[in-house]
């Protein structure tokens, strides 16, 4: 029994290294890729945290409804941003739901950035989340056709820069 | 050596339990607090995620497992584990215990597919590392825990140090310009941040400095005398508690320090092999 747990502690020292080296090699962006798809587990972590380009921005949903009249409305923004408290400290469940949609938001970025057609990124996932989102989660008037959704990011607070991400097409409900 | 290490890996286990306890209790409460997320009309709705690559996800086996009340099933799970955690010293019941972090939070990242953040990452790391030196504790084979010991020791190191290099390639860090951008966020920022840190460009640019060499330097503290790598584990600890304040990254302090604990021990064996100390 002593042979066989020495055994398999030796074997799980080795699979440790192992696992610090590939933790090591997948913080290089060409090694992730070739790492990356053997990581069937996901246990390799990304560690480097808000670098090399640090979160300088807020990323913003919003959406506007095309009305059966043929007129628009405004946008509107479907997330705010509470205020940073001490409580923050200890409780601040608030990020979960920002830190999807900031998410959420870069993959259709990204997803738009790399492929040629705009078909592509409507049926990539991130795109679905947020578009179910604004059509569930936002109030949905019976004079409205269809609706449109942006991600615009904004960096400051004061005199903020205003940068149009993404547009989405017209949805129906 | 082995006699140093058997006395110490018990002290080391308690602490990190307790830590891990805290980041499961606060993280699982807050995924309870967020619970409309996983229903029909929330953003991590099943109906949409399920369409994700892998037909996996589209079975009807997928769909029974990660639907709502599943979901609510094994979020209670995390708290009743980490509840465990908090109260036992039993090696074994430990052992089930973190089982059940590690299971469950495989099937939250699962399950949420968005929004994993570096808490969530080390508190796995952490967890199974935490399982590692409970068995060796259980099966009374010392090789297990250092095992889990290298692991969570070995993961903080390289985290601090990657953080440190990367911030080191960024001009924003280098010229100071990433902390002022930072703070000025209304996700990551603060007003009083903002203000002091855009005041003075000395402050700012010193201010990254200071993170980039205190996070790229961090590995050197294992070579350090046994003060003056607690001194640096306190210093961390504490630029972790700013961060929770400031940028209202919470849920980092708890896993980032339950690791401490393995890096002491991995420092005193270190300068006790090379005679440092």
């Amino acid at each position: 029994m002593n042979t066989i747990a020495s055994a398999f502690g030796f074997l799980a020292v080795a699979v440790v290294l192992l696992w610090l080296v590939a933790t090591l090699a997948f913080q290089h962006a060409t090694l992730r890729g070739v790492i990356g798809p053997w990581d069937v587990f996901k246990v390799l972590p990304s560690w480097s945290f808000f670098a090399p380009n640090p979160a300088t921005r807020d990323s913003h949903l919003l959406v506007r409804d095309l009305l059966r009249d043929g007129t628009l409305t405004a946008w509107a923004p479907i997330a705010s941003f509470p205020s940073r408290s001490l409580l923050h400290i200890v409780w601040h469940p608030e990020k979960r739901p920002r830190k999807i949609l900031r998410d959420a938001a870069k993959a259709i970025r990204l997803t738009r950035s790399r492929s040629s057609s705009k078909g592509v990124t409507q049926c990539s996932i991130p795109y679905l989340v947020i578009l179910h989102f604004c059509m569930t989660r936002h109030p949905f008037p019976a004079n409205v056709l269809a609706r449109q959704f942006a991600t615009v990011d904004t960096s400051g607070r004061d005199n903020r820069r205003i940068w149009i991400t993404f547009i989405s097409e017209f949805h129906r409900p | 050596m082995t006699a140093f290490y058997a006395s110490e890996v018990g002290v080391s286990l308690a602490v990190t339990k307790v830590l891990l306890a805290v980041w499961c209790l606060m993280s699982t409460l807050e995924w309870i607090r967020n619970f409309d997320l996983f229903k029909d009309d929330g953003l991590l709705s099943w109906r949409i995620l399920s369409l994700r690559p892998g037909r996996i996800f589209r079975s009807d086996c997928a769909t029974r497992l990660f639907c709502t009340r599943s979901t609510s099933v094994v979020l209670i799970l995390r708290l009743v584990a980490a509840a465990a955690l908090l109260v036992s010293n039993d090696a074994l019941l430990l052992c089930a215990a973190l089982l059940v972090i590690v299971a469950t939070s495989y099937f939250l990242a699962a399950r949420t597919w968005l929004g994993e953040d570096g808490a969530d990452q080390m508190g796995q790391l952490v967890a199974i590392g935490a399982l590692l030196m409970a068995a060796g504790l259980a099966a009374h084979e010392q090789v297990i825990s250092f095992a889990g010991t290298l692991l969570i020791g070995g993961q903080l190191l390289i985290s601090y140090f990657v953080a440190g290099f990367s911030k080191l390639l960024s001009p924003e860090w280098r010229s100071g310009h990433a902390v002022i951008g930072v703070m000025g966020t209304h996700s990551y920022g603060h007003a009083l941040g903002a203000r002091v840190l855009s005041g003075s460009g000395l402050l700012s640019r010193g201010f990254c400095w200071l993170v980039i060499l205190g996070e790229m330097l961090f590995p050197l503290a294992l070579f350090a005398p046994h003060d003056v790598l607690l001194c640096a584990l306190a210093a961390f600890f504490l630029f972790h508690l700013t961060n929770a304040w400031l940028m209202g990254l919470n849920t980092f302090v708890w896993p980032f320090a339950a690791a401490y604990p393995s890096v002491v021990i991995l420092g005193d064996l270190t300068t006790r092999s090379l005679g440092l100390d």
